[in-house]
């Protein structure tokens, strides 16, 4: 693990991005961004991060889904634990289950609604990055 | 006799006439004579009579011709046979004739009117047979026409309809039933609806209506046909007659796949707003939250930043929240138009005047450009203010720094056209389908700084299709994009013509 552990944050909201980004940076994470699904694929394989922040609703209403699985079928990229932020579990209620953690179709370590708390964010991130396994690189 | 009753009395002799008509007035009878058989005809033609009294002999018309043309009058006609030569011979000729009786001469008052009586009962009861075929006969046309309307109308129905006995065999079934169904014509009638049926629910329903009938009032149940992806309403419900007793069930079947797709389509809007009212809150608040935390105050630059960016995320949620009131006013019809005579080319300068500034501030040269002399139209100048302004400002904001937007118009067909022509990213050919629906914006690396609602389309569109216009886009990545919006020039046109 690098002295100060990177984060890719994945998300579409330029000013969401900027927010993290500042939160992290200030608790001593290093950051990377990407603002579509694609291209925070691209910038997991360019700099294997040791965390991922994603954002569920992207290009399409379900484009965080389908990051998490080309990651998780990457076998270099696969153990990366993932944090999900969504808004999408209060405004779509009868989601319900779709938008737990899943092996198959949200394969995620931990999914959290939007706004996220930055104390939580920050506590959850430590967790999985410093709480050992199961899911910690 | 209680009523009374009349008799025609035909004979040529004046005292057999006489003696008949005292007897039988006494008894309530009205009597009218004849002295011939031609006499008899005329008077039974102008009236029926309930008995005539017929003297076989008599010089012209005899009585047993005279019997025929009176009874071709009436078929319902009763006759007694007065002959003085009474012989079963006459009596079996007379009865074959269709005479009721034979009244041989000489006879006591009493004779006369045990036979009269007799025969009028006779008449009676015939006319009291007719009366009661004629109305059977009236009652059952009565209930074939209501049955032939009963058809029409359940044939007519948009709902299917679909009867069973209480086996379940199908005995009524309308054509909105086979189609909803998807059943086959020829196995439906005296089929049992489990066999004509695809539909497992729809069965189980019947089933359970005809099993438990006593107990079951009415059943509702949404089914599926899978084949179509259809949803069914359906209603079950017994049928009894007036004694209660279950004859069967009727299922009414009703198409709900569109108010269900309505219905779905009511709430995907809802999520989509809430999710789009929720992300600038989430991003201001986040800000706010770095402000307070003191997380930015140390670079007066970033603090600056964050606070514009903040405020421009509250004014974006202020134009999310008046384009969707417009929306749901156009929606419901309730933005009354203010209809003007309106100058085009003037609106245009106005629009371009107003977003100048905006495109100025990134290098971009607006310009307009108008073919000729173009004519007035009829339109709500607010209307066509937004419609112009949210295609402008789009292609402002999707422009290259330093790039040019051109609106120009003319006149195709009956329309008055609009391009507005932008020198900017372009959109995918998968995006243009989309780019009209609500919330819909292309999202590409280098859209994630624009900020917008992704309601200007759909606002353009909506308006322009209540002018009953075209807005279309045609456009190539990289190199820009150009939308046109086509309004009817209509009465104006018309005018134009008829002065030239």
């Amino acid at each position: 693990m690098r002295e100060r552990p990177l984060v890719l944050i994945i998300d579409d909201d330029v000013d969401y991005v900027r927010i993290n980004r500042r939160l992290l940076e200030r608790h001593g994470y290093d950051v990377v961004t990407a603002a579509v699904g694609f291209e925070g694929v691209e910038q997991a394989r360019d700099h294997h991060p040791d965390a991922i922040i994603l954002d569920f609703m992207m290009e399409s209403n379900t484009a965080g889904a389908a990051v998490a699985q080309q990651l998780s079928e990457d076998e270099k990229l696969k153990d990366i634990p993932i944090i999900l932020i969504t808004a999408a579990r209060t405004v779509k209620p009868w989601w319900g289950d779709k938008l737990s953690p899943n092996e198959d179709w949200l394969p995620v370590s931990k999914v959290m609604d939007k706004p996220v708390n930055p104390e939580q964010l920050l506590a959850e991130l430590d967790e999985l990055l410093h709480g050992g396994p199961p899911t910690a690189s | 006799m209680d009523e009374s009753f009349s008799v025609l009395v035909v004979d040529d002799e004046r005292g057999m006439r006489e003696g008949c008509r005292r007897i039988l007035e006494r008894h309530a009878a009205l009597v009218d004579t004849a002295e011939s058989g031609d006499e008899a005809v005329a008077k039974f033609a102008r009236r029926h009579y309930d008995l005539a009294l017929v003297d076989i002999r008599m010089p012209g018309m005899d009585g047993m011709e005279t019997l025929d043309r009176l009874r071709a009058l009436d078929p319902d006609a009763v006759a007694i046979m007065v002959t003085g030569y009474a012989s079963l011979q006459t009596a079996i000729e007379a009865t074959k004739r269709g005479a009721h009786d034979v009244l041989p001469k000489p006879f006591t008052p009493d004779q006369l009117l045990a036979k009269v009586f007799s025969a009028v009962e006779r008449r009676q009861l015939t006319l009291e047979a007719k009366r009661l075929r004629e109305e059977r006969e009236r009652r059952l046309l009565e209930i074939a026409t209501e049955k032939s309307r009963l058809r029409t109308v359940i044939n007519c129905m948009q709902d299917g309809v679909l009867v069973t006995n209480r086996d379940g065999d199908v005995v009524l079934s309308n054509p909105a039933a086979t189609r909803l169904l998807l059943l086959d014509d020829s196995r439906l009638l005296e089929h049992n609806v489990a066999d004509a049926a695809r539909q497992a629910e729809l069965v189980d329903m019947i089933e359970k209506v005809l099993r438990e009938g006593d107990g079951v009032s009415m059943l509702a149940r949404e089914i599926a046909v899978e084949r179509e992806n259809r949803v069914l309403m359906a209603n079950v419900a017994p049928v009894r007659d007036e004694n209660g007793e279950r004859l069967g069930a009727v299922a009414v079947l009703r198409d709900i796949t569109q108010l269900k797709e309505l219905d779905r389509a009511k709430s995907q809007f809802v999520s989509m707003v809430s999710h789009e009212l929720r992300a600038p809150l989430a991003v201001i608040e986040g800000y706010l939250g770095m402000v307070l935390g003191g997380m930015a105050t140390d670079d007066p630059v970033e603090e600056r930043l964050i606070l514009s960016r903040s405020r421009a995320r509250a004014q974006s949620l202020l134009t999310l929240i008046d384009d969707l009131l417009d929306i749901s006013r156009i929606e419901a019809g309730q933005l009354a138009k203010r209809v003007e005579t309106l100058d085009p080319a003037e609106i245009c300068r106005d629009v371009l005047g107003l977003l100048r500034p905006q495109a100025a501030a990134r290098g971009i040269v607006l310009r307009e450009e108008s073919a000729g002399d173009l004519p007035r139209i009829q339109a709500d100048r607010e209307d066509v203010v937004r419609v112009l302004t949210n295609l402008v400002s789009n292609a402002i904001k999707y422009n290259r720094d330093e790039g040019q937007v051109v609106v120009r118009s003319s006149i195709e067909g009956g329309y008055l056209r609009l391009d507005v022509v932008d020198t900017g990213l372009g959109i995918a050919a998968e995006d243009t389908s989309k780019i009209f629906d609500e919330f819909y914006r292309v999202k590409r690396r280098e859209t994630r700084e624009i900020t917008g609602t992704g309601l200007g389309l759909a606002i353009a569109k909506r308006i322009v299709d209540s002018y009953n216009g075209v807005v279309k886009v045609a456009s190539e990545l990289g190199k820009g994009s150009t939308f046109s919006v086509f309004l009817p020039l209509g009465d104006i046109a018309n005018m134009r013509n008829a002065i030239e």
